[in-house]
């Protein structure tokens, strides 16, 4: 099995894609998508594998050059990191690569030399950088007969194939084709649209070894960094001085409040680059007089932390009315037990007691001046968001 | 002996007295009422809260963006204009002015009264 | 939203303003300024109509494009201009990219170009909240010389589309003589009118088709610097 190296991805899809299999990027025009085969190939690389990568539409240097810019070290890997070359022959220049295919617009040359280096390399990644431009070059009904060929020896000599389609207007045919019947798994990589495409996310459309767990997920292509998983918004509140913007500050990467004399006035802002999710937070005030912001601050966000003072059990009223004046109802939500080190403090089980806490709802206890169980907090409300299994 | 808290309410009281203020306020800069000279009373403290959040706001976003402290911060609407200014590290003081009146006096005397209020409170 | 104008007022008067979601061909032999009055258009609608311009370039490089501006003393907002650079990467120049400028591998990676534009649009809308985006292609006669004509029709039928959902302009030039008579009904299925350029004893005319009731008439117009002068009528 291999991993695909997109966060989230491989849980979803049951650890990765077994050996064997083939897998395709369905990606609409104008979303970055490419970059999911790329990050595959080199998770692939990173546990030890052999990639191959089929370029099509730019020049193996370049793709090395991409590479660079996600911060992966390809020195690592030279000589397990191999291309098909079939683009320098189309603008006619000479190629230094292991495998050339002399003439991209024929498909049984094209063919000739993916079988060829399927037969002599042991099981390895085989990712194609661009499936819509080996159509266009060859024709959508040869190219898919060929690609037939391809996921059938690759399940005989066991090596895992991946491919970037851009879903161009093809005909409906093809893309039918494509997305139903082809593959063993089909991965929808999409735009959020109103007029123009903003947001991108991933989703399992199809996935035949497992169980698909059909969540879309927003992602953002950091350089350096690759594919993140992207939450805009995740709001921290809870009474006042319960330590929410110290949680804010302890969490993020880097983080503004706007407070005086002790006491937040505006919000918290911060943002978290952290084991493959990019996420920004906000931390509402925590006394009565700001609740009118607290809802201008809540909209649209993905997840709650619920901060309370572990050794102030008569604040867990206004704790509770503040989850309703953020209508966080509904919303995955974490209570956060802080201030944990003080004399006093309750512990989590005896919180979940006095708060009458449901046992779905994770309780974790947290120094947040200390930065103590704060990421911990945050992977168990990333699980949550995510429906982690 | 006359109170700290008197010479604020004889400030505010004064304020109100140039052309085209309706209401003011002196307000802590954690957004508790200090003093108020406004019709809706009941509305007061809220406000307090909502021009500290205001002014805090701005400062945090102009001097993270390296332009310094704001002077004031001016809300603008067709039924009159909402002017709020720091007094000091510990207080400000917001003004509600109706629409159509020149703002040139207003500012200045709001000015003034700003360093009034800052050397009453330190 | 108003309509879009080019911003050579004799074309303007008669065809009074350019609908939005637009997408115009633009087309003329070599050498006859097509250039410099798509540079016209653009200057003309960032600095005076506050419309962003995205400009995808196959033959200069995002550098030389602003150079000439500054050459020709000509101040652009900034912070309206998109360009995708297809030229650099392909000269194996250093590539760097910032608010104006993104880079595209070449003019095969259509992909890649569709992601840069997508990238401009999703700024200039969303982010900078400029509803009123030109999309300029110089030229999808460079685009067709590496890729065949259903390839290039896919590209177009989806960004034109996009124009027309944005309530953009789209500009895409062509050299006419050098692709046949086929591939040009192909594509002209996709938009809504054309400039037109032809050549006649050494003077050049400029007509528009399409975007109004009857074609206008032929302009003759001479290039002087970075203006585009209209000197006769037809």
């Amino acid at each position: 099995m291999i991993e695909t190296g997109i966060p989230k991805l491989d849980e979803f899809l049951g650890g990765g894609i077994p050996n064997g299999k083939t897998l395709v990027y369905y990606i609409q025009p104008g979303v970055e998508g490419e970059i999911f085969g790329l990050q595959t190939i080199h998770s692939s690389l990173k546990k030890g594998g052999t990639g191959l990568f089929v370029v099509s539409s730019t020049t193996p240097d370049i793709i090395k050059g991409q590479f660079r810019e996600f911060g992966w070290d390809i020195h690592l890997f030279q000589d397990r990191f191999l291309f098909v070359d079939a683009y320098n022959s189309l603008i006619g220049a000479p190629s230094n690569e292991k495998y050339v295919v002399s003439k991209p617009d024929n498909i049984e040359a094209f063919s000739k030399t993916i079988i060829d280096a399927m037969k002599e390399l042991p099981p390895s990644t085989i990712v194609f950088g661009s499936l819509s431009t080996i159509i266009d070059l060859c024709g959508e009904k040869e190219t898919l007969e060929a690609v037939r060929t391809w996921n059938k020896m690759a399940n005989l000599y066991d090596h895992v194939l991946v491919y970037n389609f851009t879903a161009w207007p093809y005909s409906e045919e093809t893309l039918k084709a494509i997305k139903e019947d082809m593959f063993n798994a089909v991965i929808s990589v999409g735009g959020i649209s109103e007029r123009v495409i903003f947001g991108q996310y991933f989703g399992i459309f199809k996935a035949d070894w497992t169980k698909e767990i059909k969540k879309s997920m927003l992602f953002r292509v950091l350089r350096p960094g690759g594919i993140k998983l992207y939450i805009p918004k995740i709001l921290v509140t809870g009474p006042f001085d319960s330590g929410k913007s110290t949680f804010v500050h302890a969490l993020s990467t880097r983080a503004i409040s706007v407070d005086r004399m002790g006491t937040t006035i505006a919000l918290d802002h911060g943002h978290i680059d952290y084991k493959g999710f990019s996420a920004d937070i906000f931390g509402t005030p925590g006394q009565e007089r700001f609740d009118p912001i607290i809802k201008l601050l809540s909209g649209e966000s993905m997840g709650v932390f619920l901060i309370v003072d572990s050794t102030n059990p008569t604040d867990f009223v206004r704790a509770k009315q503040m989850l309703e004046i953020t209508k966080s109802y509904g919303l995955p939500y974490v209570l956060i037990a802080n201030k944990q080190d003080l004399a006093g403090a309750l512990a989590p089980e005896e919180i979940r007691k006095q708060f009458n806490l449901p046992h779905d709802i994770p309780i974790v206890p947290v120094v947040a001046k200390d930065k103590k169980g704060v990421f911990e907090a945050f992977e168990v409300l990333i699980d949550k968001i995510t429906g982690g299994l | 002996m006359t109170d700290t808290i008197d010479l604020i309410d004889k400030l505010l009281s004064d304020l109100k007295k140039s052309g085209g203020v309706e209401a003011c306020a002196a307000v802590s800069r954690d957004g508790l009422l200090i003093k108020s000279s406004m019709q809706k009373e009941q509305f007061a403290e809220s406000f307090a809260a909502m021009s500290a959040t205001m002014l805090g706001a701005a400062e945090t976003a102009s001097t993270e963006l390296g332009k310094g402290v704001p002077n004031r911060v001016i809300v603008e609407s067709t039924q009159g204009r909402l002017i709020a200014v720091g007094a000091g590290p510990s207080a400000l003081l917001v003004v509600i002015v109706s629409p159509d009146v020149g703002l040139g006096l207003i500012l200045l005397e709001l000015d003034k009264s700003a360093k009034i209020l800052k050397e009453l409170l330190e | 939203m108003s309509d879009y104008t080019l911003g050579i007022k004799e074309l303007d008067a008669v065809i009074g303003g350019i609908k939005k979601g637009s997408n115009i061909m633009f087309i003329g032999p070599p050498m006859c300024g097509k250039e410099i009055i798509l540079y016209s258009i653009l200057y003309y609608g960032t600095a005076k109509n506050e419309n962003a311009v995205i400009t995808v370039s196959t033959r200069e490089s995002a550098t030389h494009i602003l150079e000439w501006f500054k050459e020709q003393k000509l101040t652009l907002p900034l912070s309206r201009i998109g360009i995708v650079d297809c030229v650099t990467k392909t000269l194996g120049g250093a590539s760097v990219e910032n608010e104006n400028i993104k880079i595209a591998s070449s003019p095969v990676d259509l992909t890649g170009i569709g992601v840069k534009i997508s990238q401009f649009f999703e700024e200039f809308y969303m982010k900078k909240n400029t509803k009123k985006i030109q999309l300029h292609i110089n030229s999808l006669s460079t685009i067709l010389m590496y890729s065949n004509i259903q390839t290039v029709f896919r590209f177009l039928h989806v960004f034109t589309g996009r124009i027309k959902a944005a309530g953009s302009m789209g500009i895409y030039v062509i050299e006419s003589g050098m692709h046949d008579e086929q591939a040009i009904s192909t594509l002209k299925q996709l938009f809504d009118g054309m400039i037109e350029i032809k050549s006649e004893n050494d003077k050049y005319f400029i007509r528009v088709v399409g975007l109004s009731p009857k074609p206008t008439n032929w302009f003759e117009y001479e290039i002087e610097g970075a203006n585009v002068k209209i000197v006769g009528r037809k």
